[in-house]
């Protein structure tokens, strides 16, 4: 899960703050939209087993929400992000500039001001 | 007198109460008959003796603990006060926790009625055993368990089942309420004999699988634990 003391800088794309199976996850919400547990775990050839917890442990930090529905007699569960992948980038973006800005203060303004000279 | 002095004169007060009793020799004949009793529970493999013989070692030391007490006439007996207190404290709480656990779970789960979802289910329990309320919970991984009077059943087993593999489950389960009140004492047995409460817990889960099978059929069983545990095989018994 996101945490800023967790950040791996060597990991590709979201595995730099989720877990890959995280990162797998969210990838495929945000592309294919709304879905079962049973369609998550074909799109990612994930066993049960590990997206089941994976799924619990991002609808308790809030990136995903699910939906209870019973089909013809069949309880399942419908998951969505419910942040597109724009606003979870920004809310990471946020959170670390924050951590920076807290620790090194006016010097990390300075230098975020010198990345958009460069930009 | 230092604090080790103090004990080792207490054990020493006691091993002399036991050795100058009349009923040395009956004492020694129940540690016996339960270790040999602890030794035939290896060799047994059929569950209801295995739980009977395992239960009657530890009744034949609880009652060689309390007939060696009876023995005994030291002035200090800090350690058999503190067994008592211990066995006072565990039996309140065996008791007492049963009662109020269920209603603790269904508040710290967010736990709600199953009827809400699927219909059936609370009926076809209700049919098993009487007075049994049955409750699901927010959780993509698959989970079953019975506390109190009260089946727990996560959504992502309600996923993952069909119908028959979720009545085997519910008979499962519906077993453990109905020998709540023996798997209790079990488990006092095992408090007070410093034994691991989970010791029998093997035999328990065979027995609750051999009634759900009676109830739903043994195919039906089978295939829910092998939905439920792919990587435990061993657990299908024939």
């Amino acid at each position: 899960m996101v945490k800023i003391d967790r950040i791996n800088l060597s990991n590709e794309g979201y595995t730099k703050f989720f877990s890959p199976i995280e990162s797998q996850i969210m990838e495929t919400l945000w592309d294919m939209g709304d879905m079962t547990t049973s369609q998550i775990t074909e799109n990612t050839n994930i066993p049960l087993s590990s997206v089941a917890g994976t799924l619990d442990r991002l609808v308790k930090a809030g990136y995903v929400d699910r939906d209870v529905q019973n089909v013809k007699g069949r309880v399942r569960y419908m998951y969505m992000p419910t942040s597109s992948r724009g606003d979870v980038a920004c809310d990471i973006t946020n959170r670390v500039l924050d951590s920076l800005v807290d620790c090194f203060g006016e010097l990390a303004v300075e230098n975020f001001s010198k990345y958009k000279s460069k930009i | 007198m230092s604090a080790i002095q103090h004990i080792s004169d207490e054990v020493g007060c006691y091993i002399n109460c036991i050795q100058s009793s009349s009923l040395t020799w009956v004492i020694l004949m129940l540690i016996a008959l339960a270790i040999f009793l602890f030794i035939a529970y290896l060799f047994v493999s059929n569950p209801d003796h295995r739980i009977t013989i395992f239960a009657s070692g530890q009744v034949l030391i609880i009652s060689a603990v309390w007939l060696s007490f009876t023995t005994m006439t030291c002035n200090s007996m800090f350690f058999i006060d503190i067994y008592l207190i211990y066995t006072l404290l565990t039996l309140g709480i065996m008791i007492f926790l049963p009662r109020v656990f269920d209603r603790y779970l269904i508040r710290h789960l967010n736990a709600a009625p199953i009827t809400e979802l699927i219909g059936w289910t609370q009926q076809f329990v209700n049919n098993l055993v009487k007075g049994t309320r049955v409750f699901y919970f927010d959780s993509a991984i698959p989970k079953a368990f019975a506390a109190g009077r009260s089946i727990f059943l996560s959504v992502g087993l309600l996923e993952m089942l069909n119908d028959d593999e979720l009545r085997a489950v519910l008979a499962h389960e519906s077993w453990h309420i109905m020998h709540n009140k023996k798997t209790h004492w079990l488990k006092q047995l095992s408090l007070m004999t410093f034994t691991t409460t989970g010791i029998m817990k093997p035999e328990l889960e065979q027995m609750a699988d051999r009634y759900a099978a009676s109830i739903t059929g043994r195919g039906a069983l089978d295939s829910a634990r092998l939905k439920l545990f792919p990587e435990d095989q061993s657990t299908l018994n024939p």
